[in-house]
Parts: structure tokens; C-alpha cells; sequence
């Protein structure tokens, strides 16, 4: 099966290429995906942070247009570039990457020095491909050349998060708030503050960045934040609330549908979840609502279209890879859940010797644990928990390698934490933790 | 003006468009990849986005004097279902240095809460709205005016818990919204009296908006549109006796003084340093505005961020830019107009006529003895209202009582300031230096005659506002 994803694959890449056709920053975009239009297509100036396709493309278009008389626009060129990462983004399509750099890149030759929006442009993309080094550097470049932007601290925060450096990430985060407090720094607060365990602060700094929400597209999207905090928290209710009331501001927005669907789960309507999810992928094939189906169809007893999905899964994941993106960490986590532990091991391997964040710390030793290796599996364990992260998986994942090395106390601690945290923060791994837990319950 | 403005304008004005707007499409994303959170790098935030700010010898209270400054660029009349708030908690000022030192002397402060009448129902109204406290009116905003002497950090309230006219939804909704609502929501208070007003208005400036393609190649032929025509902002406005804003409390004695705006947000901690509870944040000051156009044709665009956490005492920095500053070097490059030039005797470009304008008020008019200079609105409030001299060219049309002392809504800010720019101010100018000009003379809706002036707000249910 993967060699039939491969040579999807082969093919969308070849239609990628031709699309591009002379230019390498051109390409047409084709029609929207969604009703991303009513905020965003009328004269009303709303530009679009979270835009719907239709209007993106119409920018996208224009870019174009203006790029072909004014080639030394440089600006243009960023802004084209720009647009799109985030044509890639709302799309959930990784081909427009390798067309983003080349506008970007484009920019930069034009106008080398003090090109702040270009290296805005590239952190970006850095950081949408996972290139979080890469992105690093532009972002200081940009801070460089402007530190009176808050863009530029944004990547450099970003990017030290993500490559495990928390101190120095949450200082840039700090000073983008300091510099220019808005929705963008203060989802940023909520984020640092959640992985330090402060979830209560998290909330109250989401509601900030909803608040400070410009436009119905901005609120939906800090609204799905706050619908998350409050799933991560195991309040479904009040998730759900949020994910209804993002979809209300804009329905074009598909990740608060699947919040929905998750809640569905959670509540154990599988059935509706899957329908959920299956409107989901059609809208938005990103690759954690496939895996979501993955689970969903082999919990309900559907293997072979679990297998399908699970191909559909790996093809999106060489995919993005052949953009340029770097997906190991998923990989590993999927790898080791799915039967290739060894697999899992290589991807986790690979990424911790890029960063030591605490997500990849949970991966590796997970992976490490798939493949039998408990005592070192701990060791990771510990690290991905050490900023004291209220993550139910994180805590999951603690307590299976506890069990197997039989450290049943420590075990029965973190599960019960687990499930305390969130009840049903995995439709595969809540009801193995609650069975586990039971069984030792027994056995004592 | 903002930044922010001219790219959503821009935006907005369709086709010349997106080229500094780029960076609002640093999108906010699915943002839910297990391992990695995607976070927009820049959100729209019009709330706090300045356009505009006036200042005026009142026409009908010549005794006193009339602020106004206006936010939220853009707003389609029929915006719902949201339409349009001010942001809870920031601080919306007015600030005044009346003693020409650079820093502010007086600053008029209003800060608005959001109200929901029935908490569950996100609906703007739920029937007929015929006053600002009708039960229908579902959402709605209060507010409280401070006067800060930030001389002596005395803190005066003005005006407690104010009803904000709310945007005018349409007539189903608001069947006579400009008596009920807008007219309603003039707040008086003091002795004199004083009035403030706080909602949604008509967008006073007037312009093309393609002029400023013009800096990237476009056609000065082809303007003519005024584009902000059907838009509507939301507005806050102040009338107060003169004496309460001179020096001294003497307008007689100190009849000039400087006005911008600012807006400031409040940030916050992610963390004590000692790993305890979070604290709130300081205010941050995140637009600034006073004379029009100065974002658009003196700040250099990568200099914007900078120019709008600044405060006036770092202006003499910015001396070099508005001695040579872009917008007649593009003029020179696109068009073959000359670059003006004070002094043609000493090495490089001098423009003391726009010094004069943008920083210290010019000599005989708005300039004060010993100033230092910075970017500021200044109003001469000794010059009476014109009446029989009335010219939208304000000083450049022999009618001394507008732009650029001080600045009334019908001035013709950008024809002005083309004008200026180009030399006009200077002897023998070129000759295209009295007659440029973006072909929009006035707005697209008469002003009202009593406070707060600017027009009523165009309505949601306008099929075609613009």
C-alpha cells in the first residue's frame, strides 16, 4: 500500500510543478475550498488573519498581477510569499511552500539590507516546515532590523519553544507582549503558561487574545484555542461551547468542527464523531484529523477502512515531507502507536538530535518504550514533564513505563493524573488507562 | 493616520492594494499539531488602529474648543453580526502639551466595558432599539472619561459609566437612530459645559486612496474616488472652554497648544520571576497620531513601528527625516517633479517649510516662543472661526482658522499636504505645487453643525453605501 501512496504522491508533485509553470513564484490558485468568502471579500478592509481561501486567492492573484509590471517590487514579493505560507496553511497543503521560498528568496535578492518583512516571511515558513533553526535565525534577523516590531520576537519565541529552550523562548514572548499587546503575543502568554502548567493563566491570557480579536476569523481562532484548553482540561462541555460559539464567528474555520468531533468522541458518540471527522478531512485533510479517523474506525471495529486512512496518513506525511517539511516527530508518535516501533525510534531519534523540547522528549521515550527500552523510555518521561505540563498523554505515557518497570505506585500516580486531567484525552489510550489503572487496582 | 490604515485602506481600495499589507496574512492556523502551535505573528487590530485626529476652534461655542479622533478604519455599515466595539480596558486618549516642551501636559482618557444584557444570546440587539438604555439593545459599551494632569498625576473623573452610541445596525432595527442614539449619546458635564461623545460616526477624512500608489507607479490621473465614501469609524470627541486646555488656565495668555492621540493596550506577565502568581502588565502604548499624514509621507516604512510606541520628546531624532523625506524623492523618480529645497545654498535637501509644519508650528500663526520641536497637532485657539474667509485649504487657501493650524473636518488634508510637500509653502515653487491634488475636495456626506460635527454613521441597512 505505501508504494501506491508514493505514486500519489509522484503525481501530485508532478501537477504541482506544472502548475507553477514559468515563473517558480507563480501558480494559480484554484478555487476556494470553503466560505471562507463572507468575512473577507467585500470592501469591508477586513483583511483576512484568518483568511477564507476565496479572498486569499483573490490577493494572491493581484500579487501576481502587480509582480509581472513592477518585478522590483520587493515588497510585493515578501507580501506574495507571505501569502503563500498561508495559502499552504489554510489549505493543508504543502506544495505552495517551495513556491513561498522562491518569492521570499526573491525579496531578499531585490533588497537585501533591512528586508525585515522577507525574514518574517522565511521564519515563517521555517517554522511551518518544522525548520525551527532556520527560523530562528530569520527571526533575529527581523528583530535586527526592527525591534520595534513585534512580528520578529513572535519567530524567535516560536522557534527556541520548539527547539526546547523555554527560558529564552518565554523572554521573546515577554517582550512581544511588552512590545505590542495584542491577540498574536497574548496567545503566545497563554501558550508558555499552559506548558508551565498554569492553565488557569492560559485561559485568562486566551481570553485576552479573544478579546483583542479584530475580526470574527480572529475570535474563531482564539475561541478553538479556548475550546482546547478547557478539552485539555476535561471540561467537554465548555469546550464544546467554545468550538460552537468559533464556528457561529466563522463557520469557514474548519479546526473548531473537529473540536466538535472530539467531543463527540469523548462522549462516546463514535458514531457521530466519525461523520464529524470525515466532514473534516473533506474541508481540511490535515494529517491529526486522519489519524483521528485512524483510531475512530479501528475502535469501532472497521479495520480496513482504518488501514485506508492510516495509507492516506503516510502519503500525506511523504508529501509534506517532499515540500520540505519536517514531520518526524509525528512520525514517531504514529509509528510507535501503529506497530513500526522501530521505525518510531529512528524518526524520535532524529528529531531529539534537532531539539529537546518536551514534545519530543514524550515521543522518543514513548518510542523507546515501544521498543522495549523502559528504563531510558523513563528518563525521557521525566523531561517531557519537567516544566510541569498538565499534558494527559505526556502523564499516559509516564505511567505505561512506570508499569513496565514495575514501579506500580508511581504507575497508579500517573495514569490517575492522566485521567484527572483529561477523561478522555485519546479515544485509544483514556480507555487503556482506565482498564490498567482497574487491573492494578485489583492486583493490590 | 496609521500604518495599519493605509494598508487596509489600500486593501480596500482594491486593485492598488496588498503590497505593505502583506503581513496580516501571517495567519492564525489550524493550530493543532500535537507537537507544535501555530500562532497568527500579526492579528488585525483595528480597535486600536488611530485614523484620524481634529482639532478646532468650536464654530458654534468659539469659546471653547472641539478634539476629535477616530479608530477602526473600514467599518461596512452592514457589518453584522458583530459590528464594532471598542477594546475593553485599553485607553483611548487625547493629549495636550500645552507648554511646548514635547511631553504631555493634560491627557483626556476614556476607557470602555463591554455590557451583554442577556449573557446568552451574542445577538447586538433583539429588537427595536429606540434609546441608548432600551432592553433590546443587547451589547453595548460604557464608558468613563479621566482628565490626568500628568504634570501633578492628579486624576480627575469627568464622566462614569457613559452609554457609547452603539453602530447603527440598520433602520429595521434603530428606526431613528440618529436622535435616539447618535444625538444621545453627547454627554455633557463641568460647569461650562463640557460635552464628549463616544460611538459610531461617518469616516470624516476624505481622500484617494491611489495617490498613495502613486509610490509604487501608479497613474495620478486616475484618482478622483473618494474611497473611505460609505465607511463608517468609531469616534470619540471632546469639547472643552479653552482655559481648561492653556497653560495657566490662560488661552489669552497661552492660546497655543499641541494635540495627538494615543492608544494603549495592557500587557502582561507570563511568569513572576519567582515562579509565583501573574501580575497584570504595564500599558503599552501602541498608536500615536497628531498631524495627518505624517505615518504616510514622513516615517519611513520601517520606522513605523517605532514612531508609534514614541512619545514626542524623542521627535528631534526624527529631524533628518522630515528635512529629506521620501514622498518628494518618489514624486522626483516617478513623475520628474523637482525636489524642493529651502535653502538651495547649503549642501543638501533643507526644508525648513516642512520643519515649520510638521514639528514646530509655523512662525506668525502656530508657533510657540521656545519650542521644542516634535510631532504634534498644533491649534492656535486665538484665531476665531473663519466665516466669510472659509476655504478648505485651510492656510494655503488665506483661511488661517485650518490645517495646519489645527485641523477642521472639511480641511482638504491631502491636497494640502501634496502641496506642502512639494514646496508650495516655499518662493518660487514649481508651479504644479499649487494645483496637485487627489480630485476629492470634500466628504462624501455633510458634517453636522453642532457637536460632535462629524456625520452620522451610514446605516447597515444602506444597500449601497458606497
Amino acid at each position: 500500500m505505501r508504494t501506491v501512496a508514493k505514486a500519489g504522491i509522484a503525481l501530485l508533485l508532478a501537477g504541482g510543478l506544472l502548475l507553477a509553470g514559468g515563473a517558480l513564484w507563480v501558480r494559480t490558485p484554484v478555487a476556494d475550498r470553503g466560505r471562507g468568502a463572507s468575512l473577507t471579500d467585500g470592501s469591508d478592509g477586513f483583511l483576512p488573519v484568518s483568511p477564507g481561501a476565496a479572498s486569499l486567492d483573490a490577493q494572491i492573484t493581484a500579487l501576481q498581477d502587480r509582480l509581472q509590471a513592477l518585478p522590483a517590487d520587493w515588497r510585493g514579493f515578501a507580501t506574495l510569499g507571505i501569502a503563500y505560507v498561508t495559502r499552504a496553511r489554510v489549505s493543508a497543503d504543502p506544495s505552495w511552500y517551495p513556491l513561498a521560498e522562491a518569492a521570499l528568496e526573491e525579496s531578499l535578492r531585490l533588497h537585501g539590507d533591512g528586508n525585515a518583512e522577507a525574514h518574517l516571511g522565511l521564519g515563517a515558513l521555517a517554522l511551518a516546515r518544522h525548520d525551527f533553526r532556520i527560523a530562528l535565525d530569520h527571526g533575529r534577523r527581523a528583530v535586527a532590523i526592527n525591534p520595534f516590531g513585534a512580528e520578529g520576537y513572535g519567530v524567535v519565541g516560536d522557534a527556541l519553544l520548539e527547539l526546547g529552550r523555554y527560558e529564552a523562548a518565554f523572554e521573546a514572548f515577554q517582550t512581544m507582549v511588552d512590545t505590542r499587546p495584542e491577540l498574536a503575543a497574548y496567545a503566545r502568554v497563554s501558550y508558555a503558561r499552559e506548558l508551565l502548567g498554569d492553565v488557569e493563566g492560559a485561559v485568562e491570557a486566551m481570553e485576552m487574545a479573544f478579546d483583542a480579536s479584530g475580526s470574527p476569523a480572529d475570535a474563531a481562532w482564539a475561541a478553538f484555542q479556548l475550546g482546547e484548553l478547557a478539552f485539555g482540561s476535561g471540561n467537554a462541555p465548555r469546550a464544546a461551547a467554545w468550538y460552537e460559539r468559533g464556528l457561529d464567528l466563522d463557520p469557514a474555520f474548519v479546526p473548531n468542527l473537529a473540536g466538535l468531533a472530539k467531543v463527540a468522541a469523548a462522549r462516546g458518540r463514535l458514531e457521530e464523531a466519525v461523520e464529524r471527522y470525515r466532514e473534516v478531512v473533506t474541508r481540511y485533510p490535515a494529517p491529526e484529523y486522519v489519524a483521528a479517523l485512524v483510531d475512530l474506525y479501528a475502535a469501532t471495529g472497521r479495520s480496513s477502512r482504518s488501514a485506508e486512512q492510516e495509507d492516506v496518513l503516510l502519503a500525506m506525511h511523504e508529501l509534506a515531507a517532499a515540500n520540505g517539511v519536517d514531520v518526524d516527530l509525528e512520525l514517531a508518535l504514529f509509528d510507535a502507536d501503529h506497530g513500526d516501533p522501530a521505525a518510531a525510534l529512528r524518526a524520535a531519534r532524529d528529531e531529539w538530535h534537532r531539539r529537546r523540547s518536551v514534545h519530543v522528549a514524550d515521543a522518543l521515550g514513548w518510542a523507546l518504550y515501544a521498543n522495549g527500552r523502559f528504563e531510558q523510555a523513563e528518563r525521557y518521561a521525566e523531561r517531557a514533564l519537567a516544566l510541569g505540563t498538565r499534558n494527559a498523554l505526556f502523564l499516559f505515557h509516564a505511567g505505561m513505563i512506570r508499569l513496565a518497570l514495575g514501579e506500580e505506585d508511581e504507575a497508579r500516580r500517573d495514569l490517575r493524573a492522566a485521567l484527572r486531567t483529561n477523561p478522555s484525552f485519546s479515544i485509544v489510550h483514556a480507555p487503556q488507562a482506565e482498564r490498567v489503572l482497574a487491573e492494578l487496582e485489583r492486583g493490590r | 493616520m496609521s500604518r495599519t490604515r493605509i494598508r487596509t485602506r489600500m486593501f480596500a481600495a482594491a486593485a492598488s492594494l496588498a503590497v505593505v499589507a502583506g503581513l496580516f496574512a501571517l495567519a492564525p492556523l489550524s493550530g493543532t499539531a500535537s507537537s507544535h502551535r501555530e500562532a497568527p505573528l500579526v492579528s488585525r487590530d483595528p480597535q486600536i488602529d488611530t485614523t484620524d485626529v481634529w482639532a478646532f476652534v468650536s464654530p458654534d461655542r468659539p469659546d471653547t474648543v472641539t478634539v476629535v479622533a477616530s479608530w477602526l478604519p473600514f467599518e461596512e455599515p452592514a457589518g453584522g453580526p458583530n459590528f464594532y466595539s471598542w477594546a475593553d480596558g485599553a485607553r483611548y486618549s487625547i493629549n495636550i502639551d500645552n507648554d511646548h516642551d514635547a511631553v504631555v501636559d493634560l491627557e483626556y482618557r476614556w476607557v470602555f466595558t463591554s455590557h451583554y444584557r442577556n449573557p446568552n444570546t451574542f445577538l447586538y440587539n433583539t429588537g427595536q432599539v429606540t434609546s441608548l438604555d432600551d432592553p433590546d439593545l443587547n451589547f453595548y459599551q460604557t464608558y468613563d472619561l479621566v482628565r490626568v494632569n500628568q504634570d501633578t498625576g492628579k486624576k480627575t473623573t469627568l464622566v462614569n459609566d457613559a452609554i457609547a452610541a452603539p453602530s447603527n445596525v440598520g433602520a429595521a432595527s434603530m428606526p431613528n437612530y440618529n436622535s435616539d442614539l447618535f444625538d444621545a449619546a453627547v454627554v455633557e458635564f463641568g460647569n461650562a459645559p463640557s460635552r464628549t461623545f463616544a460611538g459610531q460616526s461617518d469616516d470624516a477624512f476624505f481622500l484617494d486612496l491611489r495617490v498613495f500608489d502613486l509610490l509604487y507607479g501608479a497613474n495620478l490621473s486616475e484618482v478622483g474616488d473618494d474611497t473611505l465614501a460609505g465607511f463608517n469609524v468609531n469616534t470619540l470627541a471632546m469639547q472643552v472652554p479653552m482655559n481648561d486646555l492653556a497653560l495657566g488656565k490662560d488661552a489669552a495668555a497661552n492660546p497655543i497648544i499641541g494635540i495627538w492621540s494615543t492608544t494603549s493596550r495592557r500587557s502582561t506577565v507570563i511568569q513572576n520571576p519567582d515562579g509565583s502568581t501573574r501580575t497584570d502588565g504595564k500599558f503599552v502604548q501602541v498608536s500615536r497620531l497628531g498631524m495627518p499624514l505624517v505615518n504616510e509621507v514622513v516615517i519611513p516604512v520601517g520606522l513605523k513601528d517605532y514612531f508609534n510606541g514614541s512619545k514626542p520628546a524623542a521627535d528631534g531624532a526624527a529631524l533628518p527625516l522630515v528635512q529629506d523625506p521620501e514622498l518628494p524623492r518618489l514624486l522626483n523618480a516617478v513623475y520628474g517633479l523637482d525636489i524642493p529645497d529651502s535653502d538651495p545654498n547649503t549642501a543638501g535637501i533643507q526644508r525648513s517649510d516642512l520643519i515649520s509644519v510638521f514639528l514646530t508650528g509655523l512662525t506668525g500663526l502656530n508657533q510657540p516662543d521656545g519650542i521644542t520641536p516634535s510631532e504634534q497637532l498644533r491649534l492656535n485657539m486665538s484665531i476665531p472661526p473663519c466665516s466669510t474667509t472659509c476655504s478648505s485649504l485651510g492656510a494655503l487657501g488665506g483661511d488661517i482658522a485650518g490645517f495646519p493650524n489645527g485641523r477642521r473636518l472639511a480641511d482638504d488634508t491631502i491636497d494640502i499636504a501634496l502641496r506642502v510637500v512639494l514646496g508650495v509653502l516655499l518662493p518660487d515653487h514649481q508651479p504644479i505645487a499649487e494645483t496637485i491634488g487627489d480630485g476629492v475636495d470634500a466628504n462624501d456626506v455633510p458634517f453636522t453643525t453642532s457637536f460632535p460635527y462629524v456625520a452620522f454613521p451610514h446605516s447597515g441597512s444602506d444597500a449601497d453605501p458606497h
